[in-house]
Protein backbone atom coordinates (compact mmCIF):
# COMPACT_ATOMS: atom_id res chain seq x y z
CA UNK A 1 0.00 0.00 0.00
CA UNK A 2 1.45 3.41 -1.10
CA UNK A 3 2.60 5.75 2.19
CA UNK A 4 0.07 8.30 1.65
CA UNK A 5 -3.20 6.32 1.92
CA UNK A 6 -2.08 5.75 5.06
CA UNK A 7 -2.47 9.53 6.18
CA UNK A 8 -6.20 9.85 7.49
CA UNK A 9 -5.96 13.55 6.80
CA UNK A 10 -5.29 12.87 3.03
CA UNK A 11 -7.82 10.38 2.50
CA UNK A 12 -10.44 13.11 4.26
CA UNK A 13 -9.52 15.72 2.08
CA UNK A 14 -9.68 13.42 -1.40
CA UNK A 15 -13.32 12.56 0.29
CA UNK A 16 -14.19 16.01 0.39
CA UNK A 17 -12.92 17.05 -3.24
CA UNK A 18 -15.24 14.23 -4.80
CA UNK A 19 -17.99 15.82 -2.12
CA UNK A 20 -17.49 18.93 -3.40
CA UNK A 21 -17.29 18.09 -7.07
CA UNK A 22 -20.85 15.83 -6.86
CA UNK A 23 -22.05 19.48 -5.21
CA UNK A 24 -20.88 21.41 -8.39
CA UNK A 25 -22.40 18.38 -10.65
CA UNK A 26 -25.25 18.85 -8.97
CA UNK A 27 -26.28 22.58 -8.55
CA UNK A 28 -24.59 24.03 -12.15
CA UNK A 29 -27.31 25.59 -13.97
CA UNK A 30 -28.80 27.24 -11.75
CA UNK A 31 -32.13 27.43 -11.55
CA UNK A 32 -33.33 26.43 -8.42
CA UNK A 33 -35.10 27.74 -5.01
CA UNK A 34 -32.22 27.53 -2.73
CA UNK A 35 -32.08 25.22 0.68
CA UNK A 36 -33.02 27.03 3.56
CA UNK A 37 -29.39 26.94 4.96
CA UNK A 38 -28.15 28.76 2.31
CA UNK A 39 -31.31 31.03 2.09
CA UNK A 40 -30.31 31.70 5.79
CA UNK A 41 -26.87 32.32 4.89
CA UNK A 42 -27.75 34.71 2.39
CA UNK A 43 -30.25 36.56 4.35
CA UNK A 44 -28.12 37.12 7.39
CA UNK A 45 -24.76 38.62 5.44
CA UNK A 46 -27.39 40.54 2.40
CA UNK A 47 -28.34 43.30 4.40
CA UNK A 48 -24.54 43.97 5.82
CA UNK A 49 -23.50 43.50 1.98
CA UNK A 50 -26.43 46.20 1.31
CA UNK A 51 -24.53 48.51 3.24
CA UNK A 52 -21.10 48.31 1.68
CA UNK A 53 -22.01 48.17 -1.78
CA UNK A 54 -24.17 51.76 -1.38
CA UNK A 55 -21.15 53.26 0.52
CA UNK A 56 -19.26 52.18 -2.68
CA UNK A 57 -21.85 53.74 -5.06
CA UNK A 58 -22.38 57.27 -3.28
CA UNK A 59 -18.60 57.83 -3.00
CA UNK A 60 -17.97 57.08 -6.40
CA UNK A 61 -21.36 59.33 -7.33
CA UNK A 62 -19.80 61.97 -5.59
CA UNK A 63 -16.49 61.72 -7.51
CA UNK A 64 -18.42 61.39 -10.72
CA UNK A 65 -20.71 64.53 -10.34
CA UNK A 66 -17.58 66.75 -9.24
CA UNK A 67 -16.33 65.78 -12.47
CA UNK A 68 -19.43 66.19 -14.35
CA UNK A 69 -20.10 69.53 -13.20
CA UNK A 70 -17.77 71.37 -16.12
CA UNK A 71 -20.20 70.16 -18.98
CA UNK A 72 -23.52 70.74 -17.50
CA UNK A 73 -24.63 73.25 -19.00
CA UNK A 74 -23.70 71.86 -22.55
CA UNK A 75 -25.45 69.06 -21.62
CA UNK A 76 -28.43 70.39 -20.54
CA UNK A 77 -28.77 72.66 -23.82
CA UNK A 78 -28.49 69.26 -26.04
CA UNK A 79 -31.12 67.51 -23.57
CA UNK A 80 -33.74 70.31 -24.09
CA UNK A 81 -33.11 70.15 -27.69
CA UNK A 82 -33.77 66.87 -27.65
CA UNK A 83 -36.97 66.70 -25.72
CA UNK A 84 -38.84 68.85 -28.16
CA UNK A 85 -37.86 66.13 -31.22
CA UNK A 86 -39.07 63.27 -29.15
CA UNK A 87 -42.28 65.40 -28.36
CA UNK A 88 -42.87 65.42 -31.94
CA UNK A 89 -41.69 62.29 -32.49
CA UNK A 90 -44.18 61.17 -29.26
CA UNK A 91 -47.32 63.15 -31.36
CA UNK A 92 -46.64 60.63 -34.67
CA UNK A 93 -46.28 57.44 -32.71
CA UNK A 94 -49.40 57.82 -31.26
CA UNK A 95 -51.25 58.41 -34.76
CA UNK A 96 -49.38 55.19 -35.32
CA UNK A 97 -50.49 53.40 -32.53
CA UNK A 98 -54.27 54.21 -33.20
CA UNK A 99 -54.22 53.38 -36.66
CA UNK A 100 -52.32 50.26 -35.94
CA UNK A 101 -55.34 49.26 -33.31
CA UNK A 102 -57.88 50.57 -36.04
CA UNK A 103 -56.32 47.87 -38.53
CA UNK A 104 -55.88 44.96 -35.64
CA UNK A 105 -59.55 45.75 -35.29
CA UNK A 106 -60.22 45.39 -38.98
CA UNK A 107 -58.55 41.94 -39.03
CA UNK A 108 -59.27 40.57 -36.16
CA UNK A 109 -55.33 40.24 -34.88
CA UNK A 110 -54.39 38.65 -31.64
CA UNK A 111 -52.60 41.58 -29.35
CA UNK A 112 -50.03 40.09 -28.39
CA UNK A 113 -47.96 42.75 -26.84
CA UNK A 114 -48.48 42.27 -23.14
CA UNK A 115 -47.35 45.33 -20.78
CA UNK A 116 -44.60 43.76 -17.78
CA UNK A 117 -45.30 44.24 -14.45
CA UNK A 118 -41.99 44.55 -12.70
CA UNK A 119 -40.60 44.56 -8.76
CA UNK A 120 -37.77 46.42 -8.33
CA UNK A 121 -34.46 46.08 -6.44
CA UNK A 122 -30.92 47.21 -5.20
CA UNK A 123 -28.29 45.28 -5.85
CA UNK A 124 -26.38 44.11 -2.98
CA UNK A 125 -23.33 42.39 -3.88
CA UNK A 126 -21.19 41.49 -7.24
CA UNK A 127 -19.36 38.21 -8.37
CA UNK A 128 -15.73 38.56 -5.87
CA UNK A 129 -14.13 36.61 -8.48
CA UNK A 130 -12.83 37.44 -11.89
CA UNK A 131 -14.38 34.62 -14.31
CA UNK A 132 -17.69 35.28 -14.13
CA UNK A 133 -20.12 37.92 -14.02
CA UNK A 134 -22.96 37.96 -11.71
CA UNK A 135 -24.54 40.00 -8.65
CA UNK A 136 -27.26 39.31 -6.28
CA UNK A 137 -30.39 41.50 -5.62
CA UNK A 138 -32.55 41.86 -2.69
CA UNK A 139 -35.89 40.31 -3.21
CA UNK A 140 -36.58 36.54 -3.27
CA UNK A 141 -39.36 34.02 -3.84
CA UNK A 142 -41.03 36.63 -0.77
CA UNK A 143 -41.61 39.12 -3.83
CA UNK A 144 -43.02 36.40 -6.14
CA UNK A 145 -39.71 35.88 -7.96
CA UNK A 146 -38.69 32.83 -9.32
CA UNK A 147 -35.48 31.81 -11.58
CA UNK A 148 -35.35 32.50 -14.61
CA UNK A 149 -36.90 36.10 -14.80
CA UNK A 150 -35.55 38.65 -16.87
CA UNK A 151 -33.69 41.62 -15.02
CA UNK A 152 -33.96 44.70 -16.30
CA UNK A 153 -31.77 47.92 -15.37
CA UNK A 154 -34.08 51.43 -14.35
CA UNK A 155 -34.10 51.91 -17.93
CA UNK A 156 -35.66 49.10 -18.72
CA UNK A 157 -33.03 47.22 -20.79
CA UNK A 158 -32.01 43.80 -20.13
CA UNK A 159 -29.15 43.27 -17.84
CA UNK A 160 -29.67 39.42 -16.65
CA UNK A 161 -31.34 36.60 -16.09
CA UNK A 162 -32.70 35.19 -11.91
CA UNK A 163 -30.82 31.80 -11.19
CA UNK A 164 -31.20 31.08 -7.65
CA UNK A 165 -33.39 32.32 -5.45
CA UNK A 166 -33.27 32.49 -1.76
CA UNK A 167 -36.13 33.73 0.64
CA UNK A 168 -34.97 37.67 0.36
CA UNK A 169 -32.26 37.61 -1.98
CA UNK A 170 -31.60 36.75 -5.15
CA UNK A 171 -28.78 35.57 -7.82
CA UNK A 172 -28.49 37.35 -10.58
CA UNK A 173 -26.24 36.38 -14.12
CA UNK A 174 -25.49 38.88 -16.19
CA UNK A 175 -26.00 38.69 -20.20
CA UNK A 176 -22.12 39.36 -20.41
CA UNK A 177 -21.11 36.21 -18.71
CA UNK A 178 -19.77 33.42 -20.64
CA UNK A 179 -22.46 31.41 -19.84
CA UNK A 180 -25.83 33.02 -20.62
CA UNK A 181 -27.13 33.19 -24.16
CA UNK A 182 -30.10 34.79 -24.78
CA UNK A 183 -32.38 34.85 -28.09
CA UNK A 184 -32.47 38.30 -29.57
CA UNK A 185 -33.87 40.06 -33.01
CA UNK A 186 -32.55 42.94 -35.43
CA UNK A 187 -35.27 45.53 -34.79
CA UNK A 188 -34.88 46.94 -38.43
CA UNK A 189 -34.12 43.70 -40.52
CA UNK A 190 -35.75 41.10 -38.27
CA UNK A 191 -32.85 38.56 -37.96
CA UNK A 192 -33.04 36.10 -35.77
CA UNK A 193 -29.59 35.15 -33.44
CA UNK A 194 -28.60 34.39 -30.43
CA UNK A 195 -26.71 36.70 -27.55
CA UNK A 196 -24.00 35.37 -25.76
CA UNK A 197 -21.45 37.09 -23.55
CA UNK A 198 -17.65 37.21 -24.20
CA UNK A 199 -15.11 37.77 -21.30
CA UNK A 200 -14.67 41.23 -22.10
CA UNK A 201 -17.89 43.37 -20.93
CA UNK A 202 -19.56 43.00 -24.43
CA UNK A 203 -21.92 40.73 -26.05
CA UNK A 204 -21.64 38.59 -29.20
CA UNK A 205 -25.16 37.65 -31.56
CA UNK A 206 -24.28 34.43 -33.51
CA UNK A 207 -26.22 32.15 -36.18
CA UNK A 208 -27.39 35.14 -38.16
CA UNK A 209 -27.93 34.15 -41.48
CA UNK A 210 -25.44 34.94 -43.96
CA UNK A 211 -27.94 37.15 -46.77
CA UNK A 212 -28.52 39.44 -43.25
CA UNK A 213 -28.49 43.07 -44.12
CA UNK A 214 -27.14 43.77 -40.38
CA UNK A 215 -25.28 46.87 -39.97
CA UNK A 216 -23.67 48.97 -37.30
CA UNK A 217 -25.89 51.01 -35.08
CA UNK A 218 -29.11 48.40 -35.04
CA UNK A 219 -30.94 48.14 -31.78
CA UNK A 220 -30.98 44.63 -31.08
CA UNK A 221 -34.12 43.17 -28.80
CA UNK A 222 -34.95 39.91 -27.37
CA UNK A 223 -37.20 38.27 -29.41
CA UNK A 224 -40.60 36.44 -29.33
CA UNK A 225 -39.05 32.82 -29.41
CA UNK A 226 -37.19 33.78 -25.97
CA UNK A 227 -38.60 32.84 -22.86
CA UNK A 228 -38.88 36.45 -22.14
CA UNK A 229 -41.06 39.39 -22.87
CA UNK A 230 -40.36 40.47 -26.59
CA UNK A 231 -39.19 43.90 -27.48
CA UNK A 232 -36.54 44.06 -23.93
CA UNK A 233 -33.26 46.10 -25.70
CA UNK A 234 -30.13 44.58 -25.51
CA UNK A 235 -27.88 46.78 -27.03
CA UNK A 236 -26.49 48.23 -30.48
CA UNK A 237 -24.57 46.35 -32.87
CA UNK A 238 -20.95 47.68 -32.87
CA UNK A 239 -19.20 45.08 -35.73
CA UNK A 240 -20.53 42.82 -37.92
CA UNK A 241 -18.17 39.54 -39.26
CA UNK A 242 -18.01 36.91 -41.28
CA UNK A 243 -15.79 33.51 -40.32
CA UNK A 244 -13.64 32.68 -43.44
CA UNK A 245 -15.71 29.38 -44.94
CA UNK A 246 -18.44 29.45 -42.28
CA UNK A 247 -22.26 30.50 -43.37
CA UNK A 248 -23.16 31.93 -41.04
CA UNK A 249 -22.61 35.58 -39.84
CA UNK A 250 -21.62 37.09 -36.12
CA UNK A 251 -21.92 40.54 -34.65
CA UNK A 252 -20.64 42.55 -31.71
CA UNK A 253 -22.92 44.19 -29.93
CA UNK A 254 -22.26 47.08 -26.84
CA UNK A 255 -24.78 46.33 -24.38
CA UNK A 256 -27.33 49.19 -23.90
CA UNK A 257 -27.01 48.79 -20.02
CA UNK A 258 -23.94 49.99 -18.19
CA UNK A 259 -23.19 47.41 -16.08
CA UNK A 260 -20.04 48.96 -14.46
CA UNK A 261 -22.33 51.79 -12.84
CA UNK A 262 -25.57 49.37 -12.03
CA UNK A 263 -27.30 49.89 -8.89
CA UNK A 264 -31.05 49.47 -8.94
CA UNK A 265 -32.64 47.17 -11.42
CA UNK A 266 -36.14 45.82 -11.86
CA UNK A 267 -37.55 41.90 -12.05
CA UNK A 268 -40.12 41.26 -14.81
CA UNK A 269 -42.43 39.35 -12.90
CA UNK A 270 -44.80 38.28 -15.59
CA UNK A 271 -42.94 35.80 -17.65
CA UNK A 272 -44.49 33.43 -20.09
CA UNK A 273 -43.16 30.20 -18.67
CA UNK A 274 -43.77 30.99 -15.06
CA UNK A 275 -47.04 32.18 -15.52
CA UNK A 276 -48.56 35.52 -14.80
CA UNK B 1 -12.52 31.44 21.83
CA UNK B 2 -10.13 34.28 20.08
CA UNK B 3 -9.91 31.90 17.21
CA UNK B 4 -13.48 33.40 16.26
CA UNK B 5 -11.94 36.55 15.23
CA UNK B 6 -10.03 34.86 12.47
CA UNK B 7 -13.54 33.21 11.01
CA UNK B 8 -15.17 37.22 11.44
CA UNK B 9 -11.92 38.45 9.79
CA UNK B 10 -12.83 35.70 6.79
CA UNK B 11 -16.44 36.82 6.78
CA UNK B 12 -15.32 40.51 6.56
CA UNK B 13 -12.94 40.10 3.74
CA UNK B 14 -15.51 37.64 1.56
CA UNK B 15 -18.49 41.01 1.48
CA UNK B 16 -15.58 43.42 0.88
CA UNK B 17 -14.81 41.39 -2.10
CA UNK B 18 -18.23 41.02 -3.14
CA UNK B 19 -18.15 44.80 -2.84
CA UNK B 20 -16.01 47.57 -2.84
CA UNK B 21 -13.50 45.50 -4.50
CA UNK B 22 -13.84 46.31 -8.09
CA UNK B 23 -13.24 49.58 -7.05
CA UNK B 24 -9.56 48.77 -6.62
CA UNK B 25 -9.36 46.49 -9.66
CA UNK B 26 -6.49 46.67 -12.24
CA UNK B 27 -7.13 46.20 -15.64
CA UNK B 28 -10.56 44.89 -14.70
CA UNK B 29 -8.67 42.11 -12.35
CA UNK B 30 -10.03 41.92 -8.76
CA UNK B 31 -7.30 40.68 -5.76
CA UNK B 32 -8.68 37.82 -4.30
CA UNK B 33 -7.90 38.69 -0.24
CA UNK B 34 -9.94 35.34 0.77
CA UNK B 35 -7.24 33.75 -1.15
CA UNK B 36 -4.28 35.55 0.76
CA UNK B 37 -5.88 35.01 4.32
CA UNK B 38 -6.29 31.55 3.70
CA UNK B 39 -2.81 30.90 2.27
CA UNK B 40 -1.42 32.87 5.15
CA UNK B 41 -3.25 30.65 7.65
CA UNK B 42 -2.45 27.75 6.04
CA UNK B 43 1.39 28.75 6.09
CA UNK B 44 1.34 29.43 9.77
CA UNK B 45 -0.98 26.76 11.29
CA UNK B 46 -0.48 24.07 9.21
CA UNK B 47 -2.65 21.55 6.86
CA UNK B 48 -5.13 20.94 10.00
CA UNK B 49 -6.32 25.00 9.72
CA UNK B 50 -5.81 24.82 5.79
CA UNK B 51 -9.07 22.03 5.62
CA UNK B 52 -10.99 24.19 8.36
CA UNK B 53 -10.05 27.79 6.70
CA UNK B 54 -10.68 26.73 2.81
CA UNK B 55 -14.12 24.59 3.38
CA UNK B 56 -15.94 27.80 5.49
CA UNK B 57 -14.46 30.30 3.20
CA UNK B 58 -15.39 28.89 0.54
CA UNK B 59 -18.18 27.59 0.57
CA UNK B 60 -19.40 30.59 1.64
CA UNK B 61 -18.40 32.45 -1.02
CA UNK B 62 -20.10 29.56 -3.33
CA UNK B 63 -23.19 29.60 -1.29
CA UNK B 64 -23.40 33.62 -1.87
CA UNK B 65 -22.20 33.90 -5.36
CA UNK B 66 -21.99 31.18 -7.11
CA UNK B 67 -24.21 28.98 -9.51
CA UNK B 68 -21.90 26.02 -8.83
CA UNK B 69 -21.51 25.38 -5.44
CA UNK B 70 -17.90 24.09 -4.95
CA UNK B 71 -16.54 25.34 -7.43
CA UNK B 72 -14.50 27.95 -5.63
CA UNK B 73 -14.08 25.71 -2.25
CA UNK B 74 -11.83 22.82 -4.48
CA UNK B 75 -9.83 25.52 -6.20
CA UNK B 76 -9.10 27.61 -2.20
CA UNK B 77 -8.70 23.75 -0.46
CA UNK B 78 -6.50 22.06 -2.94
CA UNK B 79 -3.69 25.03 -2.99
CA UNK B 80 -4.41 26.01 0.95
CA UNK B 81 -3.89 22.08 1.61
CA UNK B 82 -0.43 21.73 -0.60
CA UNK B 83 0.24 25.28 1.52
CA UNK B 84 -0.15 23.57 4.56
CA UNK B 85 2.10 20.80 3.63
CA UNK B 86 4.78 22.32 2.39
CA UNK B 87 4.59 24.60 4.96
CA UNK B 88 6.35 22.41 7.46
CA UNK B 89 9.61 23.21 5.29
CA UNK B 90 9.99 26.70 5.19
CA UNK B 91 10.81 30.05 7.36
CA UNK B 92 6.65 30.77 8.07
CA UNK B 93 7.18 34.20 8.97
CA UNK B 94 9.17 35.36 6.08
CA UNK B 95 7.66 37.58 3.94
CA UNK B 96 9.79 36.26 0.92
CA UNK B 97 8.36 33.04 1.65
CA UNK B 98 4.43 34.43 1.44
CA UNK B 99 5.17 36.15 -1.44
CA UNK B 100 6.18 32.92 -3.43
CA UNK B 101 3.14 30.60 -1.55
CA UNK B 102 1.13 33.48 -3.09
CA UNK B 103 2.00 34.07 -6.22
CA UNK B 104 2.13 29.95 -7.58
CA UNK B 105 -0.89 29.56 -5.19
CA UNK B 106 -2.63 32.12 -6.88
CA UNK B 107 -1.75 30.80 -10.69
CA UNK B 108 -2.55 27.05 -9.36
CA UNK B 109 -5.89 28.44 -7.83
CA UNK B 110 -7.08 29.69 -11.82
CA UNK B 111 -6.18 27.13 -13.06
CA UNK B 112 -8.35 24.80 -11.28
CA UNK B 113 -10.74 27.14 -11.44
CA UNK B 114 -10.12 27.24 -15.35
CA UNK B 115 -10.20 23.40 -15.60
CA UNK B 116 -13.54 23.32 -13.84
CA UNK B 117 -14.90 25.66 -16.48
CA UNK B 118 -13.89 23.76 -18.85
CA UNK B 119 -15.51 20.66 -17.41
CA UNK B 120 -18.68 22.46 -17.10
CA UNK B 121 -18.18 23.40 -21.18
CA UNK B 122 -18.02 27.14 -21.08
CA UNK B 123 -15.65 29.22 -23.36
CA UNK B 124 -12.65 30.88 -22.40
CA UNK B 125 -10.99 33.46 -24.14
CA UNK B 126 -7.35 31.85 -23.87
CA UNK B 127 -5.81 35.96 -24.13
CA UNK B 128 -8.28 36.53 -21.15
CA UNK B 129 -7.73 33.55 -19.06
CA UNK B 130 -3.79 34.28 -19.48
CA UNK B 131 -4.64 38.50 -18.71
CA UNK B 132 -6.57 37.11 -15.58
CA UNK B 133 -4.06 34.98 -13.95
CA UNK B 134 -0.84 36.59 -14.47
CA UNK B 135 -2.36 40.28 -13.47
CA UNK B 136 -4.21 38.28 -10.38
CA UNK B 137 -0.78 36.28 -9.08
CA UNK B 138 1.13 39.95 -9.74
CA UNK B 139 -1.53 42.07 -7.66
CA UNK B 140 -2.49 39.06 -4.86
CA UNK B 141 1.57 39.10 -3.70
CA UNK B 142 2.12 42.91 -3.92
CA UNK B 143 -0.79 42.73 -1.23
CA UNK B 144 0.94 40.36 0.30
CA UNK B 145 3.89 42.16 1.05
CA UNK B 146 2.28 44.69 2.64
CA UNK B 147 -0.20 42.55 4.64
CA UNK B 148 1.39 39.61 5.61
CA UNK B 149 3.08 41.05 8.54
CA UNK B 150 -0.21 41.91 10.53
CA UNK B 151 -1.69 38.83 9.67
CA UNK B 152 1.32 37.19 11.41
CA UNK B 153 1.17 39.59 14.27
CA UNK B 154 -2.50 38.55 14.22
CA UNK B 155 -2.31 34.88 14.28
CA UNK B 156 0.12 35.22 17.21
CA UNK B 157 -2.25 37.26 19.27
CA UNK B 158 -5.19 34.86 18.57
CA UNK B 159 -2.61 31.89 19.20
CA UNK B 160 -0.96 33.42 22.78
CA UNK B 161 -4.81 34.28 23.67
CA UNK B 162 -5.58 30.12 23.67
CA UNK B 163 -2.44 29.25 24.82
CA UNK B 164 -3.54 31.55 27.89
CA UNK B 165 -6.91 30.37 28.80
CA UNK B 166 -5.82 26.54 28.30
CA UNK B 167 -6.58 24.39 31.06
Amino acid sequence: MPRFLKNKQFIFVILIAVALISAMAYTYGGGRNVTPIESAIGSILSPVEKVFYSIGNNVSNFFSSIREIGTLRAKNAALEKEIIKLNKNDIMLQEYINENNRLRDILNFKDNNKNITTQPANIVSKNPGNWFNTFNIDVGSDDGIKPKMAVLDEKGNMVGIVTDVGKNWAKVLSIIDVDSSVSAIDVRTRDNGIIRGDSNGNLTMIYIPIDSKISKGDIITTSDMSMFPRGLIIGRVEKVEKDEGSLLKQAIIKPEADFERLEFVQVVTNMKTTGD
Amino acid sequence: MRSIYKYLLVIFVIVLQGTLFRYIAILGVKPDALLILVIAFSLLNGTRESIILSLFGGILVDVLFNNAIGFVTISLLSVAYLTGLLSKNVFKESTFVAFVFVFLGTILYNLIMVFSMLLMKYDINPSYLFNVIIVQSVYNSFITIFAYRYIVMFNSYINTKKFFFKI
